[in-house]
């Protein structure tokens, strides 16, 4: 991920990690031709007091 | 790694049966990890939590609930077996969120009245634990013929279960350790 799109933490302002995405298959319908059923979710974490936060895959750099 | 911020590794206890022996499993293991140096935790009953079953999933998130999930570092799930299986309302339970839970460790302490100590019920609970995005240790406890381990007052009448029980601890709080710098400092790149 670009640094550029990196989270700020809501709680400190501190920048935040993106350690991870995740498939949140309840979220949305299956779609034809979509090998899964669901939307992917970012998960950032943040070093200096531990929130916490997701938002939707931002992709090709948020373009 | 020295740690500014104490871990937090709650205890779900994951029955809301009558009589359920588990109880004396999960405060047992609240008050060994409260033992433990730089730990913070809680014992969590599900009994006392809102379960409508008129929905599941994120639907029926609780936010006190979800926001113990959120702050956590790691997981002790106690799982009674019943019928060969986990029980239901754990699996409503930990349902209820996803994302508070990825890159977190998770040990789980099977409790059953056979030999076996609840090893089939955790074996269910493997796949589901992954797809919550949770990282499984490579410890249990299985509180073994759980009617004779504990005596009415609910003391721990096998003294050998405390090493066991130390090193399921021990390898969960390193596992935490481990999972919370990788999700604080390193990039999924």
């Amino acid at each position: 991920m670009a640094a550029e799109n990196r989270m700020t933490c809501p709680r400190c302002s501190e920048l935040m990690n993106h350690h991870a995405d995740k498939i949140i298959c309840e979220s949305a319908s299956p779609e034809i031709g979509v090998p899964f059923s669901g939307s992917v979710a970012e998960l950032h974490q943040c070093p200096g007091c531990g929130a916490g936060v997701s938002r939707p895959e931002v992709i090709g750099d948020g373009v | 790694m020295e740690l500014m911020r104490p871990l937090s590794i709650p205890v779900i206890l994951g029955t809301t049966r009558q009589g359920r022996m588990s109880a004396y499993a999960a405060r047992l293991l609240t008050a060994e990890l409260s033992k433990q140096a730089g730990v913070e935790t809680e014992l969590i009953d599900i009994s006392t939590l809102p379960l409508p079953t008129g929905d599941a999933g994120e639907a029926i998130k609780d936010s006190g609930f979800a926001a113990k999930m959120d702050r956590a570092d790691g997981l002790v799930i106690v799982s009674p077996e019943y019928n060969h299986g986990y029980s239901g309302l754990l699996k409503h339970v930990l349902d209820s969120c996803l994302k508070e839970y990825v890159h977190k460790a998770v040990g789980i302490a099977g409790v059953s009245a056979g030999p076996f100590g609840g090893a089939r019920g955790i074996q269910g609970l493997l796949p589901v634990m992954r797809e919550l995005g949770l990282v499984n240790i490579f410890w249990d406890v299985n509180f073994t013929n759980v009617q004779k381990l504990f005596d009415a007052d609910g003391k721990l009448l096998d003294e050998s279960f405390y090493r066991w029980i130390d090193k399921f601890l021990k390898e969960l709080i390193w596992m935490s350790k481990t999972l919370r710098y990788g999700r604080e400092h390193i990039e999924l790149t």
